[in-house]
């Protein structure tokens, strides 16, 4: 059911997944490095979670994390991504059709998955009435600043040999942007921070050819669906090393991740008091303060 | 019950990913039964396939 104006391809996702599926271990350093940070999050909130569900294409790794925590009783996989797998605790289902009752679970883990969704809002909202009151959702997801160097060696590249530019690396969320969208759908207590993530590599086609087996590749329905010319690649290579090169000769790839946790409402958190509501003046409270202060 | 059925705390959570509405269980043809979108989601060793594209479509009897 792909609308052809979607910004994503969620098949092609599905390729190149079940692509990279074979030999993922060989480059699953970054769903390791941010699945134990986010490992950490999860048990710093010091709850007890009854059933939770977790989205993450590799759900091995999922399980390893939330077992590491230990405060999670039963945790159902959500496989957005219709790869086979036996894991019995899972379901399978399309990426932002949501088959989960209203109010039924406390916990929502996503790991690295909704960088590539349409409808963030959707997906958000959807989560949102399947969590119980005082459920949380904790997520982690690529952000704006990620593969910056990459997106600005390929556009100078393609712009010196073609004279125009395809699109080729996602357009990620922000911060600010992730925050007012949390609340506006109705979250409370939104707490969102961004880890850079910096990788070297020896050089850009290494960093190339590690996204590729991430299952990462650029799913854009606007992506141009040929082959890069090898010259443009070459040249970008090129241009990588003379920008980014370090001085033991590697290059660098920053990745940004962005971490977010915020609550279904519950009336035990706490809120702002009412307008109008508040029993002392501000000015007797500056000139108290200035009185302690001149003392 | 078999080892092939649902796991109880799943058939908890799961609703009609296209109504949101009720599902029910038939352990015989190991289907989801969603009367409100007319559909039918097959359930595979245990594991609930909620795709549409998978759904077969129920039969109107009435």
């Amino acid at each position: 059911m792909e609308k052809s104006d979607s910004i994503f391809d969620q098949n092609a996702l599905f390729q190149h997944r079940k692509r990279a599926k074979k030999e993922f271990k060989l480059h699953d350093f970054m769903i390791q490095e941010v699945a134990g940070r986010l490992s950490e999050r999860l048990e710093e909130t010091n709850r007890n979670f009854d059933t939770a569900i977790g989205i993450c294409w590799q759900n091995r790794i999922l399980r390893e994390i939330c077992h590491r925590a230990n405060n999670i009783d039963k945790l159902i996989i959500y496989n957005n991504c219709k790869t086979k797998n036996s894991d019995k605790n899972q379901i399978i289902a399309e990426p932002e059709l949501f088959p989960i009752a209203p109010k039924s679970i406390d916990l929502f883990v996503s790991l690295l998955e909704w960088h590539w969704i349409n409808d963030l809002p959707g997906v958000l909202s959807q989560s949102l009435s399947a969590l119980k009151s005082d459920g949380l959702i904790l997520g982690a997801m690529f952000g704006g600043n990620t593969l910056t160097e990459l997106r600005t060696v390929l556009i100078e590249a393609e712009m010196i040999t073609k004279g125009g530019v395809t699109p080729r690396i996602p357009p990620f969320v922000d911060v600010e942007t992730l925050g007012n969208l949390l609340l506006r759908i109705g979250f409370t207590l939104p707490v969102i921070d961004i880890d850079t993530i910096n990788v070297t590599y020896p050089n850009a086609f290494k960093l190339m050819h590690e996204i590729r087996g991430m299952g990462e590749t650029n799913c854009l329905t606007k992506r141009s669906k040929k082959f890069t010319r090898r010259d443009i690649l070459y040249r970008a290579a090129e241009l990588y090393n003379d920008k980014y090169g370090t001085s033991d000769g590697r290059i660098n790839a920053t990745f940004q991740v962005i971490f977010f946790t915020a609550w279904a409402p519950h009336h035990s958190q706490p809120k702002p008091k009412k307008r109008g509501s508040g029993k002392y003046s501000l000015e007797s409270a500056i000139n108290n303060f200035e009185g302690i202060k001149n003392k | 019950m078999n080892s092939n059925s649902i796991d109880s705390k799943l058939l908890e959570v799961l609703v009609c990913p296209l109504s949101k509405g009720p599902l029910v269980y038939d352990t015989k043809m190991q289907e989801l039964i969603s009367e409100s979108a007319g559909l039918a989601y097959p359930v595979r060793d245990g594991i609930p396939i909620m795709l549409v594209e998978e759904a077969r479509k129920l039969e109107n009897n009435k």
